[in-house]
């Protein structure tokens, strides 16, 4: 196992203090992406990625928008004839799986990529390539799923795509197998990205970065990680034992053949709750990490709100069946999963408290940031409310399929997704431009969307109650909806209303925003210590962490510190590009790590993996094997070992350098 | 969670990060990034086989009648397989010494040696899918053809990564100041034999249990 020390190349690391502009023109030398398309393509710079990330999943936040607000149009009075019965289908379909899979992850993905390394301490993620790998299959499968729209053939089958109306016989088109494969396509994604996020974690963080100094987007971000790694499979296997029963005549979820219909169900919720909790904590982490900062607080029950991320995530695993309640499931089983779907609100409620409590026990500073969390908290108790009563087994055969259903998934996702991101742009626009945000247009941003929000969807908790089932498109006036879904319809606008708020205010901010400086909200994170936006090195000299809050610690608990942390002096590492990694629990100095420069073999792995998956749609197997070869010609040059990178011996020279 | 005195580093201490020599690069040793990289990929490969398996019971406990339905399949090709690969793992092994020990001879005779052995391994399940029925023939040959199926797909990118490393190694890149890559790839063939034993032993063992 040990290796000789003497036999791999090894220094001490520079360290000094306050760099002078010679050396920061050097690390932008070293660090810069090359102008140009070669540079568009081939950028691994973490902050241009994440901020790809954000733009990409806003553009797929708004086309889901477009297709809510259509459904609306349909659904605002009884007997409406504005959208047909199949393209409705399409749309809510395609709404759902927006917002579950285009938007509501990879836009937390967004966050996590530009913020991480800057959280972290570090000059990047632990693998560079596969972070921009990640992006360009997020943006390649989005695509992909929406071409099945411009043929007028999208998914119809809702976002959980169940058998048997997802199977050949009664979808015959070629609907289903966009979303199988795009999903399948998306997953490779996910997979990498969630790789390379545990991989950082364990690596690439500033000395002193120990776990419990972790800020808590980290916490979530690393625990959906994880849990994507164990939930992914199950979807893709799922969608894969599908197009095979589709296209070749398999019989996995086929009766008649000794299949079941239920096994879809399974495998799809043993991904799809885990996957729930994925769009929400390390949205949570967000609130959590910024909400302290305009209570001039360090949050309450840090240690708690950590550890019960971990347990939300643990027990997320074990409560897949409750989306499965109606279905004919044993009593016992029943019994079980509703005790754990009920049991899985207590560490939601601890993090609930906390926020409570930093705010009560702090000196809030009424921004516009501050409000979106402070919404979010709101909107959290009500989804979670909600969904506390669907766990219970009576509770939910009598509401499973309403609109109240429908009530709580947005609350949970809008509540808990897009109010936290939202907050979260308000807060991190500073550092991501340079510049602040128009707090006044804020303001009107945030009750818009507060106010529609709750007109729209609280409505949906007593059409649900009174019967109404989802995805129906359109219902009689006998029902007795109409005028609540005439409600929910002018909600739904004022809330888009209320977004296309933000975005004017993102588009007048970028040009005639206030000049930020590097911590206008006087935040106590590493990210603040940073230019605004930051050099492409991140950190001139490496800091070196002593606390949770390295920025506040001159007014914290300032009697009792011997030690602080250092943001001004520390390690340079600019032998190339080069950060450091450091022990996994204590973050210790461990290697010095070379990392890799531009590289396009991400942007032509993609363009490989995206014929292989249109030559499958079209049972195209030539184009399908070549595509094949491409992509594993694209690995191989990836992976082809470099020598400025430590990848190959020193001494190699073409020939074996011993016998 | 406090900051205890063994995490925080003395005052005076703190303002010098790192002292001692550290590495430059990945350094040969399972902790490198490349490593633990290779670590979470097997486990999210591993689950897809934990699904395909539960797939299988799920299947085989909603069957009605008799399971598999044409009796349990002949252990001959199976049994000559799960060999095959673990003599493969074990000329991985000894590639994984011979590298670290800087011959890197040794160590691309044993990855190819294992390329071989993967090669015939395809080979035999050819022969095995050839002698068995069509996709269609009902929820037991779907399961059996798509799980004998996504093995073969890794087995095929563990032949890929061999043949890579074998190159590599030839044309004296890695020794044992450079073995990591060697590791990693013998890291993933490991999987895939393991995955063949419980393949193994759903398909083939499982059956003559019950």
């Amino acid at each position: 196992m040990a290796h000789s020390p003497a036999a791999s190349p090894a220094r001490i690391p520079e360290a000094i203090e306050r760099p002078g502009q010679d050396v920061l023109d050097r690390l932008e030398r070293i660090w810069r992406t090359e102008p140009g398309l070669l540079g568009v393509v081939g950028t691994v710079d973490h902050k241009i990625i994440g901020i790809r990330y954000l733009v990409t999943a806003f553009a797929f936040l708004i086309a889901g928008g477009l297709e809510a607000l259509a459904i609306r149009l349909q659904l605002a009075g009884p007997d409406r004839a504005l959208i047909s019965p199949q393209a409705y289908n399409q749309l809510f379909t395609m709404h759902g799986v927006t917002m579950m899979f285009l938007y509501a992850f990879p836009v937390l993905s967004g966050f996590s990529n530009y913020l991480w390394p800057l959280l972290l301490g570090s000059r990047d993620m632990a693998f560079p390539r596969l972070n921009a790998l990640s992006y360009w299959i997020f943006l390649a499968s989005g695509l992909f799923l929406y071409a099945s729209f411009f043929i007028g053939q999208a998914p119809d089958d809702g976002w959980f795509n169940y058998v048997p109306y997802a199977s050949k016989v009664y979808n015959a088109g070629p609907n289903i197998d966009w979303y199988l494969l795009g999903l399948i396509f998306l997953g490779i994604s996910t997979t990498v990205g969630s790789v390379n996020f545990v991989v950082t974690l364990m690596r690439t963080r500033a000395p002193g970065m120990s776990i419990n100094r972790l800020p808590i987007l980290v916490w979530g971000t690393m625990t959906a990680s994880v849990a994507n790694l164990f939930a992914v499979p199950a979807v893709s296997l799922a969608c894969l034992l599908l197009w095979l029963d589709r296209q070749f005549g398999t019989t996995f979820f086929d009766p008649r053949d000794g299949g079941s219909p239920l096994l879809w169900q399974h495998l799809f919720w043993m991904f799809g709750h885990p996957w729930v909790y994925a769009l929400v904590l390390p949205a949570m982490g967000i609130v959590s990490d910024a909400l302290p900062t305009f209570c001039r607080r360090p949050l309450v029950g840090y240690t708690l709100v950590a550890l019960g991320t971990v347990a939300t995530m643990i027990f997320g695993f074990g409560v897949w069946v409750h989306h499965m309640f109606a279905t004919g499931i044993p009593d016992l089983a029943l019994s079980f999963l509703s005790a754990a779907s009920i049991v899985i609100a207590v560490p939601s409620a601890v993090a609930v408290f906390a926020w409570i409590a930093t705010i009560w026990g702090g000196r809030p500073v009424v921004t516009t940031a501050f409000l979106f969390f402070v919404g979010f908290v709101l909107l959290f108790v009500i989804g979670g409310v909600s969904g506390f009563m669907t766990g219970s087994v009576p509770v939910d055969w009598q509401l499973t399929d309403t609109y109240f259903v429908v009530a709580h998934i947005h609350y949970v996702l809008v509540g808990i997704n897009v109010f936290p991101v939202i907050g979260g742009i308000y807060y991190w626009f500073p550092k991501f431009t340079g510049r602040m945000m128009n707090e006044r247009l804020g303001r009107w941003n945030v009750w818009t969307m507060f106010v529609g929000f709750n007109l729209g969807f609280f409505p949906m908790h007593i059409t649900g109650l009174m019967g109404m089932p989802r995805r129906i498109y359109t219902y009689g006036p006998e029902m007795g909806w109409t005028n609540l879904n005439l409600v929910t319809t002018i909600g739904s606008f004022l809330f888009a209303l209320g977004v296309l708020l933000f975005l004017v205010n993102v588009a007048i901010s970028l040009r005639g925003g206030a000049v930020a400086g590097d911590n206008p909200w006087d935040a106590p994170t590493l990210e603040w210590a940073t230019p605004s936006p930051p050099p492409p090195y991140n950190f001139a000299v490496i800091p070196t962490v002593a606390s949770r809050h390295p920025l506040w610690e001159d007014r914290l608990d300032a009697d009792e510190r011997t030690d602080r942390s250092q943001i001004d002096r520390g390690l340079l590492l600019d032998h190339g590009r080069e950060t450091i990694a450091t022990t996994v629990l204590d973050a210790e100095p461990d290697v010095i790590l070379k990392m890799p420069g531009d590289s396009q073999a991400p942007f032509w792995l993609t363009v490989a993996l995206a014929l292989l998956f249109v030559a499958l749609l079209l049972h195209a197997w030539w184009l399908a094997g070549a595509a094949m070869i491409g992509t594993g010609l694209a690995i191989l040059a990836w992976l082809w070992p470099e020598r400025g990178l430590g990848q190959r011996l020193a001494a190699a020279t073409g020939a074996p350098a011993h016998g | 969670m406090a900051d205890s005195a063994t995490l925080a580093p003395p005052a005076d201490r703190a303002l010098e990060p790192a002292e001692r020599a550290l590495p430059v690069g990945t350094v040969s040793d399972v902790r490198s990034s490349g490593m633990l990289g290779m670590l979470f990929l097997i486990l999210t490969e591993a689950t897809i086989f934990g699904y395909l398996i539960f797939g299988y019971f799920y299947t085989a406990a909603s069957a009605q009648g008799a399971w598999p339905p044409q009796g349990s399949p002949g252990l001959g090709y199976a049994l000559t397989n799960l060999v095959l690969a673990l003599v493969s793992a074990g000329a991985v092994w000894w590639a994984d010494r011979a590298i670290r020990a800087d011959q890197p001879r040794s160590a691309a005779a044993g990855l190819a040696a294992a390329l071989f052995l993967g090669l015939v391994l395809l080979g035999i399940q050819g022969l095995d899918w050839r002698a068995h029925a069509s996709l269609t023939a009902g929820a037991y040959r779907s399961l059996y053809l798509t799980i004998t199926g996504v093995h073969v797909a890794h087995l095929v990118v563990g032949l890929g990564i061999l043949a890579a490393l074998s190159g590599w190694t030839l044309r004296g890149y890695f020794g044992a100041a450079r073995s990591a890559p060697v590791r990693i790839g013998a890291a993933y063939w490991y999987f895939v034999v393991a995955a063949e034993v419980a393949v193994f032993a759903t398909l083939s063992l499982s059956p003559h249990l019950s």
